[in-house]
């Protein structure tokens, strides 16, 4: 090491003050080679540059919360006020809108590009179903983006509460490598995806607002493993993906 | 058997007939004994299955004038357990108890072979084929309730009737007889099967009114004596669980009241007057499939029209009398079903039962009609075509849709999740040291927390509140949402709320775990994962 900054003519005093540096440079070098394959953590923007993001939602079908759902549960407080708007820097976008869906396996009924065909109203047609069991739903970006915002609408028609609801982000569309869980309410990790923190929470027509602080990443991965509804299918409505678009 | 028409005796005549028949019961079969656990077991289900328990374990049956009806559908039950080799309540499974329905369903087809010669072959052929791919009659063909029971021995009754009107035999009066006495002893709503077959009777004594070969002739003191007294003796039998409740026969006769007033003066399962006509005529719950058993509807109202008003080439070897009894019969019980205000979808059997009957008559009808050749041949196959797509609903609705997507034979079903519930608590109990002794604690806000005390059958330590315990803690505790607050109150400190289940539409659980046994409970999946 001594020898490598000799060869660079600076003073002893120098020498210790920047003795880590290689270290950085290459550690700098290995997630440059691999930043393909690994979400990286983007600069957080500066406070001005946020900007209330406004998304549209859909009708409300139920009022608040369920006849016989108290509020106060522990799963997740349920709100009588609306959600407060989140902020995003300036220019971000829904980034899945239209975007190439790809499931775990063949739609039930409906199909899948009705997750980003941009109708996330509550009637019949608006989403798909897929099998029961643990299933996912994957969404291509095209290339990868700071992403900040993923909104979820499973099923909103009526009270339901969807089991082992996990999102992660990654580069490798077989998420393997670089996979970033950003939402996980597998309490118990039946799924085999860890154990989650997150709390369930009953679908509404605000949809599930989870926020991904700035991952870069193409893909999005949304599982989940049937619901309380009287079957025991997994359904999506939509799923917005909220990001800066490329330059 | 009154061969009159070439075309029939050629079904006889070459074997065909009988081979045929066996097929189409072989095939009834078949068709509603896989995978007969499907769907999670309804609470009406869960409630026989512990009534059942009763009888296999203590030898107990006492008749209930306010609730479960008769008590067939146990005594029935008892040679599948024993087949099975069970010997406890919490070894048996939903498979236990519906395969005895899926064997009474296919049993309907098989008895239609007693009326054979009244309907003609083509006619009974055809009844069969229909009642065997039914969308209704094969869903409620996995079901362990008492409507496919009561179906079959009402059909029963009118088939030991007609064969008592062809030989009049003491034996065929007695088995009539005991058709009823079974009926009486499976289900109160027997007695509307009666009063419509009153009608049926009425009406083809009064089409007979002018001719020389009257009612009348039929009429035989001593067998009817044999065949009151083989009813009266069977309904006691089963009433009274074999004598060891001598009130229970009397006890029907109370059930009346309650019924009654269940019958009118509630507005629990209150339906308009066309709920059973608007499930077999056409359905829909979006974004579900269409149901329909249209084809049925359709091709039994042509049947009753052509035995009331069509020329005798029509009917073919068809018996005209029992065919108009059919038609009355069916009617009459079709109005009284739909004046009820009480109605629940299952009632749809007493009087489809009838209506496919005389479907049969329909479709051989339409056979006989048309020229012979290839529009004939054509015919057949859009009759079959309609079988098909009558069997492809009915596997819709047994195997796809079991509990929603519009399912219009669905009502009251329990949730999937339930059984999600359950292999939740299974799990957690293997972190407890006597596994299945854990003790489960059920914070209700009603009664209507059926089917769990059947998900729960393995833990015999499990008890029941309506209201909030004054110590409602345990290792596990399922609650309503309900008392949510006041267990954050008392156990929120010691317990994680670990999930909602749904129980049905809109009803959920909680489940809450203690601390304790839930981190041994993560700990050990940890192990296993590891």
């Amino acid at each position: 090491m001594s020898r490598l900054l000799s060869f660079m003519r600076i003073t002893p005093a120098a020498r210790t003050k920047y003795s880590g540096l290689p270290l950085v440079i290459l550690t700098a070098l290995v997630v440059g080679i691999t930043g393909s394959m690994t979400p990286v953590k983007a600069a957080a923007p500066e406070k001005q540059d946020l900007v209330p993001l406004q998304i549209k939602l859909p009708k409300p079908v139920f009022a608040g919360t369920p006849a016989d759902i108290p509020l106060g549960t522990t799963v997740e407080k349920q709100s009588n006020k609306p959600r407060p708007i989140p902020l995003a820097p300036k220019g971000t976008i829904n980034l899945a809108l239209h975007k190439k869906v790809t499931s775990s396996k063949a739609p039930f009924s409906g199909s899948l590009d009705l997750i980003t065909d941009g109708d996330k109203e509550a009637r019949e047609g608006t989403d798909v179903e897929i099998m029961p069991g643990l299933q996912w739903v994957q969404i291509d970006l095209g290339a990868p983006h700071p992403l900040y915002y993923i909104v979820v609408w499973h099923y909103h028609l009526e009270p339901v509460v969807f089991h082992s609801v996990i999102v992660q982000v990654s580069n490798d569309p077989t998420f393997i490598d670089g996979v970033t869980t950003v939402f996980n309410n597998d309490q118990d990790g039946s799924a085999g995806l860890g154990i989650g923190k997150d709390r369930e929470y009953f679908d509404t027509y605000e949809g599930k607002l989870v926020a991904v602080k700035g991952i870069k990443a193409r893909y999005v991965r949304l599982y989940s493993h049937g619901s309380t509804y009287r079957d025991p299918l997994n359904r999506y409505t939509e799923v917005e993906v909220y990001g800066l678009p490329t330059p | 058997m009154s061969d009159r028409v070439p075309g029939d005796r050629v079904w006889m005549r070459r074997g065909l007939f009988p081979a045929a028949f066996l097929l189409v019961v072989i095939g009834a079969l078949l068709f509603r004994t896989p995978d007969i656990g499907n769907r999670p077991m309804h609470g009406d289900e869960a409630v026989h299955a512990f009534k059942f328990r009763e009888l296999w374990k203590k030898g107990l049956y006492r008749y209930d004038p306010n609730e479960y009806h008769g008590p067939t559908l146990y005594y029935a039950t008892l040679p599948s357990v024993y087949l099975r080799g069970r010997s406890d309540f919490a070894q048996t499974r939903e498979s236990d108890y519906r395969i005895v329905i899926a064997v009474f369903g296919a049993g309907l087809v098989l008895i239609l072979w007693l009326l054979s010669d009244g309907l003609g072959p083509p006619a009974t052929l055809w009844a069969a084929l229909l009642t065997a791919v039914s969308p209704a009659f094969v869903f409620y063909s996995r079901y362990y309730i008492q409507e496919t029971l009561l179906a079959f021995f009402t059909l029963a009754a009118i088939a030991c009737g007609w064969r008592y009107t062809r030989r009049r035999s003491r034996a065929w009066a007695a088995a009539l007889g005991l058709s009823v006495g079974l009926m009486a002893a499976t289900k109160e709503t027997f007695v509307l099967a009666a009063a419509a077959a009153v009608v049926g009777l009425g009406a083809v004594a009064w089409s007979r009114r002018r001719k020389r070969e009257r009612l009348t002739h039929l009429w035989n003191g001593k067998a009817a004596a044999l065949a009151i007294a083989a009813a009266l003796l069977i309904a006691c039998l089963f009433l009274s669980g074999f004598m060891t409740n001598p009130v229970g026969p009397l006890d029907l006769l109370r059930s009346y009241t309650p019924w009654i007033t269940r019958a009118h003066a509630t507005n629990l399962h209150r339906h308009p007057w066309f709920y059973y006509l608007r499930i077999l005529g056409w359905s829909r719950q979006p974004p579900g499939p269409v149901w329909s058993e249209g084809i049925i509807l359709l091709l039994s109202a042509f049947g009753a029209a052509g035995a009331l008003f069509g020329p005798e080439k029509w009917i073919g070897s068809a018996n005209r009398s029992l065919v108009r009894f059919l038609g009355f019969y069916t009617l009459a019980l079709t109005i009284i079903y739909s004046v009820i205000p009480y109605k629940t979808p299952w009632c749809v059997l007493s009087f489809l039962d009838g209506m496919i009957l005389l479907a049969g008559m329909g479709a051989a009808m339409l056979v006989r009609l048309a020229p012979a050749g290839a529009a004939r041949v054509m015919v057949v196959v859009l009759l079959l075509a309609g079988a098909g797509q009558l069997a492809g609903q009915a596997y819709r609705a047994s195997y796809v849709y079991t509990t929603a997507g519009g399912n219009p034979y669905v009502y009251a079903q329990p949730s999937p999740d339930v059984a999600n519930l359950a292999r939740h608590i299974e799990t957690i109990s293997r972190a407890w040291p006597q596994r299945h002794q854990m003790v489960v604690k059920v914070i209700s806000v009603n009664d209507y927390y059926w089917p769990l005390p059947w998900y729960l059958r393995e833990f015999p330590n499990v008890g029941y509140w309506t209201t909030m315990p004054r110590d409602p803690s345990a290792p596990v505790v399922i609650a309503s949402p309900e008392f949510d607050d006041a267990l954050t109150r008392k156990i929120g400190a010691t317990h994680l709320m670990t999930g909602y289940f749904g129980l049905r539409p809109s009803v959920l659980l909680e489940v809450w775990v203690r601390m304790d046994v839930w981190k041994a409970y993560i700990e050990q999946k940890r192990r296993r994962a590891t």
